[in-house]
């Protein structure tokens, strides 16, 4: 009963994809951050820099990222509801808390992987910082 | 059968198909649950439970069903922006009553008060899905 033997692979594997994301993000690995998305994923709902068109643009990102973030930062990646929607794409929704830092942030991502061999790749992030609320573009 | 061999003895110790896949749908039930409460959307709360699911430990009592569950959800002023229930360090598991029940975390994340507690899940199969059978809230800083 339940979930298919392709459904509970899957979401145990983008359930440790999300994982490794936040982990090379708090270890300052840009190489690594970028290895997790397909080469033309796409980013959307940083602060800084609304959309990040592919997979180079996303490692230059996180470069720059490593220049000016607070040091000491945990992103808490919790909540995850991964499984594949009607158009037979795999998404999930999850909610990120970092913690660490002189404020509070969090947020929700929604995401869309692609499958790369046996394992699965961001095709799509969007993170949508709630907390501090971002300042409306001008 | 499959298992490790150690010495002499081998030690069986793959969890069962069942409880794998129950393992992995408790997470994302739970997912379900918090994302629904915090985007205020009463029915879909409703939907996770059995028609006799409960939710206890709230401070208006015991909410038994279908409906007292949703009109629970209902009413809440919704705020902005939402203060989000994240749900952590999940442990779900097959007691060995046959019940799939779960122990897990909850932190409530926003502007406000902290908030958090403990979790304490009775799932029921309903078909192919799981359900709430009952709901255990303990909130421990409030």
């Amino acid at each position: 009963m339940g979930l298919t033997d392709i459904e509970l692979r899957a979401i145990v594997a983008v359930q440790r994809l999300m994982a490794r994301y936040v982990q090379a993000v708090d270890a300052g690995d840009p190489d690594a951050i970028a290895a997790l998305f397909a080469p033309t994923a796409r980013m959307e709902g940083f602060v800084s820099v609304p959309v990040v068109d592919g997979r180079e643009a996303i490692r230059q990102f996180f470069v720059d990222y490593q220049q000016r973030r607070e040091p000491g930062l945990r992103h808490h990646i919790t909540s995850i509801d991964a499984g594949f929607e009607d158009d037979g794409v795999l998404r999930a929704t999850s909610y990120l808390h970092v913690i660490g830092g002189a404020q509070l942030i969090a947020g929700v991502y929604r995401d869309e992987f692609v499958p790369d061999g046996s394992d699965w790749l961001f095709a799509k992030r969007v993170v949508r910082v709630e907390i501090p609320r971002p300042v409306a573009a001008s | 059968m499959t298992g490790i061999t150690t010495g002499e003895s081998e030690v069986e110790m793959s969890m069962s198909d069942e409880e794998l896949r129950a393992v992995v749908e408790v997470s994302r039930i739970l997912a379900r649950y918090v994302q629904s409460v915090d985007a205020f959307d009463a029915d879909k709360v409703a939907s996770l439970f059995a028609p006799d699911g409960r939710i206890e430990g709230l401070s208006v009592g015991t909410l038994s069903g279908r409906d007292e569950i949703r009109a629970f959800f209902a009413a809440r002023d919704v705020v902005v922006p939402p203060r989000r229930h994240h749900v952590t360090s999940i442990n779900a598991r097959i007691d060995p009553d046959g019940v799939l029940r779960s122990t897990s975390y909850l932190q409530v994340v926003g502007i406000g008060d902290l908030i958090a507690g403990v979790y304490e899940d009775e799932f029921e199969a309903d078909g192919d899905d799981w359900l709430f059978k009952r709901k255990l809230i303990q909130l421990e800083v409030t």
